[in-house]
């Protein structure tokens, strides 16, 4: 072993230089040993075989499987010397490939075609489903919103203003055309009704831009040459700038009721008016004051620059013709058509200030806070197994059926099995509640009572208007009087009701607590009574219990105790959607009607969740109907606002009516 | 001598018109008006009690066919017309207003399985028992025309539904495969199988018009997509879907008729679990339909009832039923979300309201603004038990009143003995399975 280790071992130098030697090299030994190996094997054998005719010369024709001369009838070329010492072998290559080839398992086989279907389903899946998530928003938005108004898609009638309309409008019959030559001549404005020609004209002759005022002209040129008119002309320019933004912004800042979002508590008081009687000036509403007040700040430039001013006014003193009563008559006319020119003005300055706002808009709405009914408490699903119908075998017919269905103990309420830990939270909100309790039953106390309220006395006191009705009451009272005291004559009902309040309060004082017990360290038996000292030390007192509530009120008694009569009325168990029972008894606390909201609010509480208009095909929703939300974008908090600005559109009618 | 006058402002209380409101001087104070919670209740508890009251819903009863009516179809763009199809291949076209059949068409022999109209309303197509999908023209013949469709395409096997895409001139037809149609073509554009099943009902999804969804008799529910032309995923349920609708509003939720006797409202990207099931039917569920306004759906059933569901509760809100109302086969509630017509074994077509107690016509704005505080009033007293109860009432026939009893029983029953199961064995090993997730099978990918 050693030995053929020590052989092995100059071998090995010699393998490793034969390897990192030229690998051609190493091929043809080994050849060459085989021959060798060959020939002694077939001399071994003894019979002489017949030896092939080898060629060993380099033959014409070079090839790498061949033996071969190396260099023989090459030319050198300088490229090749070049060329890195010991060039890569043309077989190197091939090997390695061979080597990967064997390395490399055997190719899979294609996917059967199940397989590839399914991949092809969960691939369409994926897409599909992404596509139909991007309606996520949508659909959330649609189903927490406060009002739908169907169809989705609907033309909101829209304000044109005044000038669209008269634009398109034309005279016809000889009268309009007789009026509209009348209002040519006098210059009066024909589709815009807001300004005359000659305001117009008197705005552009005090702009300086426009360089068409004779004052402004004469000005600018002096303004070249002089300081001061350089000075007065600025001051005038400014002017001017001031009033017209005046102009342009008080339109919608005349009715501030109309801005749909604001309450209308505030109306808009007039300014120019003075207060001392407003209102006994023959006319049953004053027109509008808003002229006025446009009126004198036109005025107010006077002071500034008066010369100028009445320098104008002669200019256009000029130009008023002989007409002038009939010029201002029509500038009355004007100006009522102005104010109610306002009001669409202003409904359309509000949406606009609507739509603006609606991106920051709290997606509640205010009146959301007061009631947690209709605010996001979205009901966990799980816990809507209850029933919500009561299926009877008797049909309820008319109002007495519906009655005595009322007085019904609810059936489904003994059938509900109540879980273990259900009871248990019942148990604690009910510890919980138990003060708050009080408070709903003193509601529903007041309830009762407050029959017994209405029957007093009162209302007869109030039915007494004007003096011979009185007259004829008291004569009729009288007789009334007496035949309730001869009806009544053997009961004494304030007697009784004293009785009666007394017995309550007895009844309401705290019990002394007896602890004693016969026998303990003393004789005990038959006839014996428990000594008075014993008696004294184990009888509790309780502490006095604090005042009644209707100690001061002789015909009132407050009791707090529980009363059977007004439990059917209540609700024992805190409902589903809220959490707490202050949100509960809030949201029924919140009165609704239109004796305790105005009647905007009463809207507003009363909207209906779903509105529909008859004879209208709702189609289904769409790309178009939610514009924002267009594919990909997701959602925008745009669209938030969308159902909530449909509502006050609907109901802008209501506000015009006045 | 110094009199004192009143002086009142003109404003307040003369008209600019005669036309305006009169004004009423209100004083908000609220120690003026006590007790409101008291004096609302009692109105909210007479509101209920006149809800009951005039809870009358049914309207009218279309009869004229000569077997029973196997489908119906909606005109989309008129609202007084409705199309049906009889169990003798016979189509009528009705007149609600009228409530009058205004044309009878021999469409097919046997059945007329399905029906739809095409989305423009100027033709619809049947598929019926005899191997044929039939278009048809919406106006009746002029005179001394015949009475023919328009294209008759002859198919290979029995179509069972059909139904037309939203917006292009593309239908679908179910039957041992769904099949998409050009409408200028008498060959199939293409054909989605997966399995071997006879499908039971297909329809487009009015949003996303490229999906379809359909159900087969081998108890799944299958979706597809158009433009790939592939299927997306089956669930397989307990029992037999019988059809299936979309919300119209809400692109991925469809609810599905299922013969078990619930309905199951599915979101399409998760079809683990459907988002609610709805029970309250005593039989097979065979039809259902969504309200326009994707609230809330109908559901027609084998009990000879329908009911109206909320998309978000599990149990019903309102039960219809007459006397002679058979096996409710198909419901259709009309777009303009007011009325809800049923056809059923007893080749009647019913028309209901929608809304049982809704008073029909148009309301002056006091009437409305009275029915929407009413609404709300009831909607906040809903708690109180007096009232719960009466707004809760339904009157029901012997026998679905019986069958509820009884499958309650049954139902409490199942619950004891895996209650008893479950406390008899190894923790843990007897798994508690929630409602929804009870009824499906698996999800095939």
């Amino acid at each position: 072993m050693a030995e053929q280790q020590d052989q092995q071992d100059p071998q090995d130098p010699v393998a490793a230089a034969a390897e990192s030697g030229s690998e051609s090299e190493d091929g043809e030994d080994g050849e060459r040993r085989h021959r060798r190996l060959l020939e002694a094997i077939s001399a071994l054998s003894g019979r002489k075989r017949r030896k092939l005719a080898e060629r060993s010369e380099a033959g014409g024709q070079v090839s790498e499987f061949n033996v071969t001369c190396k260099g023989a009838g090459e030319k050198l070329v300088l490229s090749e010397l070049l060329k890195p010492i010991r060039p890569k072998s043309a077989l190197s290559s091939v090997r390695k490939e061979l080597a990967r080839v064997k390395r490399k398992a055997a190719v899979e086989l294609p996917l059967s075609k199940e397989e590839a279907k399914r991949v092809v389903r969960e691939a369409a899946y994926v897409t599909t489903s992404k596509d139909v998530g991007k309606w996520q928003q949508v659909v959330l938005q649609n189903r927490r919103s406060e009002q739908l108004v169907f169809p989705l898609r609907q033309d909101i009638p829209t304000v044109t203003p005044l000038e669209r309309v008269t634009s398109a409008w034309k005279a016809r019959t000889p009268l309009e055309q007789e009026i509209f030559g009348l209002l040519h001549k006098t210059q009066q404005p024909i589709t815009d009704p807001l300004l005359t020609p000659e305001e117009t004209a008197s705005l552009k002759a005090m702009s300086l831009e426009e360089n068409k005022g004779k004052w402004a002209r004469s000005r600018a040129i002096m303004a070249k040459y002089d300081l001061e008119a350089r000075k007065a002309m600025q001051e005038q320019l400014a002017r001017n700038k001031e009033l017209m933004q005046k102009v342009q912004v008080e339109p919608p800042e005349e009715e501030p009721c109309e801005v749909p979002e604001e309450d209308t508590g505030a109306v808009a008081i007039p300014t120019g008016v003075s207060t001392a009687n407003p209102w006994m000036l023959g006319k049953p509403s004053a027109p509008a004051p808003e002229p006025e007040a446009q009126e004198g700040p036109r005025d107010g430039t006077v002071p500034g620059a008066a010369e100028s001013k009445e320098e104008m006014e002669e200019e256009e003193e000029e130009e008023l013709s002989e007409e002038e009563a009939l010029l201002q008559d029509f500038e009355q006319k004007r100006q009522a058509r102005q104010e109610r020119a306002g009001s669409p003005e202003g409904h359309g300055a509000g949406e606009t200030e609507a739509s603006a706002e609606r991106p920051g808009d709290s997606p509640i709405p205010p009146f959301c806070a007061e009631e947690p009914v209709s605010t996001g408490l979205e009901p966990p699903p799980q816990a809507q197994e209850q029933l919500l119908l009561s299926e009877q075998l008797h049909r309820v017919q008319t109002m007495e059926d519906v009655e005595g269905l009322a007085k019904e103990e609810p059936v489904e309420e003994q059938e509900k099995p109540v879980a273990p830990r259900a009871g248990k939270q019942v148990q604690q909100q009910k510890e919980r509640t138990a003060g708050d309790r009080h408070a709903e039953k003193t509601t529903d106390k007041k309830k009762m009572i407050s029959l017994e309220a209405v029957l007093d006395g009162k209302p007869q006191e109030m039915d007494c208007p004007s003096l011979p009705v009185v007259v004829e009451e008291e004569e009729g009272g009288i007789d009334q009087r007496g035949m309730i005291t001869e009806a009544f004559a053997g009961d004494d009902v304030v007697a009784d009701f004293q009785r009666e309040k007394r017995k309550a309060e007895e009844a309401a004082k705290p019990q002394p607590v007896n602890l004693v017990l016969p026998g303990w360290g003393e004789w005990g038996g038959t006839g014996l009574r428990p000594s008075t000292k014993k008696v004294k030390r184990f009888l509790l007192k309780p502490p006095p219990a604090p005042p009644r509530k209707d100690q001061h009120m002789p015909h009132v008694i407050i009791s707090e105790k529980r009363n059977i009569h007004a439990a059917a009325h209540q609700v024992s168990e805190l409902p589903f959607p809220f959490e707490r029972h202050q949100q509960f008894e809030q949201s029924i606390r919140t009165p609704v009607g239109t004796t305790w909201n105005t009647q905007r609010a009463f809207q507003k509480l009363t909207a209906p969740r779903v509105v529909t208009r008859a004879g209208h095909i709702i189609q289904p929703i769409s790309a178009e109907d939610v514009p924002d939300t267009a594919p990909g974008s997701g959602a925008s908090p745009r669209e938030e606002a969308l159902p909530q600005r449909q509502a006050p559109s609907r109901r802008r009618p209501h506000r015009k009516a006045r | 001598m110094r009199v004192k006058i009143l002086s009142r402002n003109p404003d307040d209380y003369v008209r600019e018109t005669k036309l305006d409101l009169q004004r009423v001087p209100r004083n908000y104070d609220p120690a003026l008006h006590p007790f409101e919670v008291p004096r609302e209740y009692t109105r909210a508890l007479n509101a209920t009690k006149l809800e009951r009251v005039f809870a009358k819903p049914f309207l009218s009863s279309l009869d004229g066919h000569r077997d029973g009516v196997n489908c119906m179809a909606k005109h989309p763009k008129s609202l007084s017309t409705v199309l049906s199809g009889a169990c003798d291949g016979e189509v009528k076209i009705w007149n609600l207003t009228r409530r009058q059949c205004v044309r009878t068409i021999q469409a097919h022999e046997g059945f007329v399985r399905g029906m739809c109209a095409r989305f423009c309303g100027t033709s619809f197509f049947t598929v019926g028992d005899d191997k044929t999908v039939k278009q048809w023209k919406m106006e009746s013949p002029e005179y001394g025309e015949e009475e023919e469709p328009i294209h008759t395409i002859l198919g290979k096997t029995v179509y069972t539904g059909i139904d037309h895409h939203w917006k292009e001139p593309v239908f679908a037809t179910c039957g041992h495969q769904v099949d998409i149609w050009d409408e200028q073509r008498t060959s199939p554009k293409c054909s989605l199988t997966w399995g071997f099943d006879s499908i039971s009902s297909v329809k487009f999804n009015p949003i996303e018009t490229y999906l379809l969804g359909s159900c087969a008799s081998d108890r799944n529910i299958v979706l597809y997509d158009m433009r790939k032309s592939t299927p997306l995923k089956k669930v397989i349920l307990n029992m037999r879907t019988n059809t299936l609708c979309w919300n119209p509003m809400e692109a991925f939720i469809f609810t599905a008729a299922n013969e078990d006797y619930n309905l199951y409202t599915f979101d399409m990207r998760y079809l683990e679990s459907p988002v609610m099931v709805h029970m309250d039917h005593v039989s097979a569920v065979l039809d259902v339909d969504y309200s326009p306004t994707g609230k809330e759906f109908v559901s027609a059933s084998f009990d000879k009832s329908i009911r109206i569901f909320p998309v978000d509760k599990g149990h019903s809100r309102e039960v219809y039923h007459t006397k002679r109302m058979q096996h409710v086969i198909t419901v259709k509630w009309t777009s303009d979300n007011k009325y809800i017509l049923c056809g059923s074994d007893e080749m009647n077509i019913r028309l209901w309201k929608a809304n049982a107690s809704e008073k029909l016509g148009v309301l002056a704005p006091r009437e409305k603004a009275a029915m929407n505080y009413n609404q709300k009033l009831k909607e906040k007293f809903q708690f109180h038990p007096q009232i719960r109860r009466i707004a809760q009432h339904r009157h029901l026939p012997k026998s679905i009143y019986c069958q509820i009893k009884e499958q309650r029983i049954m139902r409490e029953a199942r619950r004891r003995k895996e209650l008893n199961r479950r406390k008899h064995s190894k923790p843990g090993s007897v798994p508690f399975v929630s409602e929804r997730k009870k009824h499906i099978v698996a999800v095939v990918k």
